[in-house]
């Protein structure tokens, strides 16, 4: 047998009715990447607060390396030589990226100043070691969510912990940062440092993990040598039944007249004169790496951000959009990356977060008409899927999955003409996403337009009718998805 | 979407839940009947009305008040404009024109609070920067006022409308208005929710499509025409004005929205909480006048109750989260 360096036996845990974990138990050994697999809701970031003190479980134990423990709180987990890679991002948007990634444990010299030079030094360091560039005198609030993805994992793989935890660290990551990012996950293995990685990227438990466990509806349903086991039966004990296929099959859809015409639009600093037409009926996916300028893209079209230059044509009307005002009204509608940050209010009930893009449809005059808000707002929660008790649960109660799928859902109520989605199904589990790729096609052959913005190249060639490449803020090629299209050629531009 | 049934909660936990969580109403209801026994005095008619009354005008500004809390912004020149307010009112009232002295110096209030929404949504401020502009304009209108009235009471020398209005359970019966009018406006109303989600997120509001900086401007708005109808209720209750009559209305005022459970962080809260908060610290003073506590004590003892309300606060919220 095995030593296990953490076992976390009959961890039983509900908030409220709903009951998170019923007697789950989860054994890691040392040295190993263990990964944590279920569906949205399923109760893996629950397990692992519970083992960093977050949450206090009403059941079960925890022993670390056979010594029964229980953190309080994230800082006596941390000084026990775990650290985490939290889902949410826990980082203060007020302070610096060099701040941020030593939240709690700022050094200072023998005077008691604190020392920014080594800590500088040691940043720029670990950034270099894994090849990603980044200011460490940025405001965090100003990074993209990628940048700030990549903060919350420095700050963990600084610590020099004997086990870090990672909740989703790929979700807001394109393939380049991903490749990266596995680079420094197989030296800390090499170092003996364990993982436990949480990922909805099934493809990428194959690439690094040695063992899994399965969470269904809180409890467990197996663990696993990755070695032994394949993608389709994985996501069988996931999702309780067997899924042949993770898209839709792509069904021929009308694609009409150009519905966006956007002209020479610069953005200071970043956009470099983009050029492209969105038809109607069609599904246009941007690709590109993180900081390549797709969210740019979607943002100025949404009136979000500033532009310097550049024409919008609506239905081949010319068009200003200087707000998102504007941009609503001319129907347009955009699901941000951030859902955090700028996609919802988490600490306002599911209901109110879905209605507030379009209020009107539920009231008369001013009043809301309560009944009819409710209505609304339980038949998008049916149609997404989301998983939550009511939709008077504020958002924050919801996994990041359905709280994700509540971001899409309030735009797919507003049911706008042209809908941009940029990273829509961000830590959405693979049933889930099927389902929201049906929803993508329902609308299109509606004779509504999608622009889909994405990091995972496979849900870009599965969906899309035409591919969008940037890089660096250019754009690249703009090409018809056939069926003789390979990842290679579109991966090409991408890198420049 | 199935939700297993929740294992039973021990009965002790929700004990503590129900007391911690509605400590304020369960810590005054003590302070009543420990009042009413040593002071039969407390539980009568005659005292009610009197609790009433003072509570009304504070009441009317806290009302004013959650409308800046709930955008996340904080109104500290309420006290003084509602003294500047007053004597604007009593000048115009004294000069005959009874029915213009209650409209226009609300109106004006209304404006003064545009403007001061105006300068926070243009620098897209929030609680800091709200701070800031809203202590500016508290010493600017002080010393307008004290201009004008050369620091001088000013007696109400009117006998029409303008000295009825703020006479008897008037007041009262314009703050319990008010209570309802906002609360239908927050809860039952596209522009409160709206006014909430700006609060809440403001990032997330915009990019909802919401015009974010209208609503910073309505709250103030509202925030300067409710404490303009303070303004005009404190002289026709007192029959007089002077230039310092709101100092320091504006903490009271902030105490009652906070003690009553009204988020200093925006997004959450409602006027019911302000009506709570409202009714905690009259009957407070209340029950300390009748014990004979000099103003300066009881100023301790409201200091500790807001504390306590804050702390109370944070521990509930610590619970909830370790308990979910
Ligand atoms: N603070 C909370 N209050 C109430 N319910 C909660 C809370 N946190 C989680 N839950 C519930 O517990 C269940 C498990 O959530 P958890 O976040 O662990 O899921 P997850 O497996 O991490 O899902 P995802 O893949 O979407 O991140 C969900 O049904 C969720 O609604
Ligand atoms: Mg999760």
């Amino acid at each position: 047998m095995q030593e296990h360096i953490l076992s976390m036996r009959g961890i039983t845990k509900a908030f409220g009715s709903t009951v998170a974990l019923d007697n789950v138990d989860l054994n890691v050994r040392a040295g190993e990447i263990h990964a944590l697999l279920g569906e949205n809701g399923a109760g893996k970031s629950t397990l692992m607060k519970i083992l960093n003190g977050v949450y206090a479980a009403d059941k079960g134990e925890i022993l670390i390396n056979g010594v029964p423990t229980v953190f309080r709180n994230i800082r006596e987990a941390m000084a026990g030589g775990i650290s985490f890679v939290f889902q949410e991002l826990n980082l203060v948007l007020s302070l610096s990226t060099l701040e941020n990634a030593f939240l709690g444990r700022l050094k200072s010299d023998s005077r008691g100043i604190i020392d920014w030079k080594s800590m500088t030094a040691e940043f720029n360091g670990f950034m270099k070691s894994i090849d990603f560039e980044m200011d460490p005198g940025r405001l965090v609030s100003e990074l993209s969510i990628a940048e700030k993805q990549m903060v919350e994992i420095a700050r963990a793989l600084m610590l020099d912990s004997k086990i870090i935890v990672m909740d989703e660290p790929t979700a807001t990551l394109s393939s380049e940062e991903i490749h990266k990012l596995f680079n420094i996950i197989r030296i800390l293995k090499n170092k003996g440092i364990t993982i436990i990685y949480i990922s909805h990227r099934l493809e990428e438990i194959f690439q690094i993990c040695d063992r899994l466990t399965v969470l269904r509806d809180g409890k467990n349903i197996c663990t696993l040598d990755v070695a032994e086991t394949t993608k389709p039966y994985l996501i069988e004990q996931m999702v309780g039944r067997s899924m042949d296929y993770e898209f839709p099959e792509r069904e021929a859809h009308p694609i009409g007249e150009p519905v966006l015409d956007v002209k020479n639009l610069f953005t200071p600093g970043f956009l470099q004169g983009i050029n492209f037409t969105l038809y109607r009926g069609e599904i246009l996916g941007i690709a590109g790496l993180v900081g390549s300028g797709r969210s740019e893209i979607a943002r100025a079209v949404f009136g979000a951000d500033k532009i310097e230059k550049g024409d919008f044509w609506v239905d081949g009307k010319k068009v200003s959009i200087r707000s998102t005002m504007n941009a609503k009204a001319l129907s347009i509608g955009l699901v941000p990356e951030d859902r955090k940050d700028e996609g919802s209010s988490i600490e306002l009930s599911v209901m109110k977060n879905i209605t507030i893009t379009n209020l009107d449809k539920v009231s008369r005059g001013i009043v809301l008409n309560r009944r009819k808000e409710v209505r609304e707002a339980k038949r998008m929660v049916q149609e997404l899927g989301v998983k939550t008790p009511s939709i008077h649960h504020r958002l924050d109660q919801l996994s990041g999955g359905n709280q994700q799928k509540v971001v899409l859902a309030k735009w797919l109520y507003n049911d706008a003409d042209i809908l941009i989605l940029d990273e829509p199904t961000r830590g959405i589990d693979v049933g889930a996403k099927y389902e929201i790729y049906l929803l993508i096609y329902e609308m299109v052959k509606r004779g509504k337009s999608v622009i889909m913005i994405s990091s995972e190249l496979p849900e870009i060639f599965a969906l899309s009718d035409r591919i969008m490449v940037m890089y660096e803020g250019c754009l690249q090629t703009c090409v018809e998805n056939h069926e003789g299209l390979k990842p290679e050629d579109i991966m090409g531009f991408a890198l420049g | 979407m199935e939700v297993a049934a929740r294992p039973k909660d021990s009965i002790k936990n929700r004990i503590v839940d129900i007391l911690s969580n509605n400590a304020i109403l369960f810590l005054m209801l003590l302070l009543v009947s420990v009042v009413a026994i040593l002071y039969p005095r407390f539980l009568t008619l005659a005292n009610f009305n009197n609790i009433l009354n003072q509570i009304s005008v504070i009441g009317c500004l806290a009302c004013g008040m959650t409308f800046v809390l709930l955008i996340g912004c904080i109104d500290l020149s309420v006290g003084s404009m509602m003294s500047l307010i007053g004597i604007m009112a009593v000048t115009v009232a004294n000069g005959g024109r009874e029915w213009l002295a209650i409209i226009l110096p609300i109106l004006a209030a209304g404006a003064i609070g545009l403007i001061k929404g105006g300068i926070i949504a243009g620098v897209n401020g929030r609680l800091g920067e709200s701070f800031i502009t809203t202590y500016g304009a508290q010493s600017v209108l002080a010393a307008l006022a004290l201009i004008i009235q050369g620091g001088l009471f000013m007696m109400v020398t009117a006998t029409g409308i303008f000295t009825r209005i703020g006479k008897g359970a008037n007041p009262a019966y314009v703050f319990f208005a008010l209570i309802v009018i906002c609360q239908f406006i927050l809860t039952k109303t596209s522009f409160g929710r709206k006014l909430l989600f700006v609060g809440s997120n403001p990032k997330a509001a915009r990019l909802s499509g919401v015009n974010i900086k209208f609503y910073f401007l309505m709250a103030f708005m509202m925030c300067g025409l409710i404490s303009g109808i303070a303004g005009v209720l404190l002289p026709s209750r007192v029959m007089s004005a002077n230039p310092t009559a709101g100092t320091n209305y504006e903490l009271e005022a902030i105490a009652a929205c906070v003690v009553g459970g009204v988020s200093m962080k925006g997004g959450s809260g409602s006027f019911v909480n302000t009506l709570i908060g409202v009714i905690v610290i009259g009957v407070l003073s209340n029950s300390m006048n009748l014990l004979g506590l000099s103003s300066y004590p009881q100023m301790i003892v409201k200091g500790f109750v807001i504390a306590l309300a804050f702390a109370l606060d944070v521990v509930n919220k610590r619970r909830q989260m370790q308990r979910g």
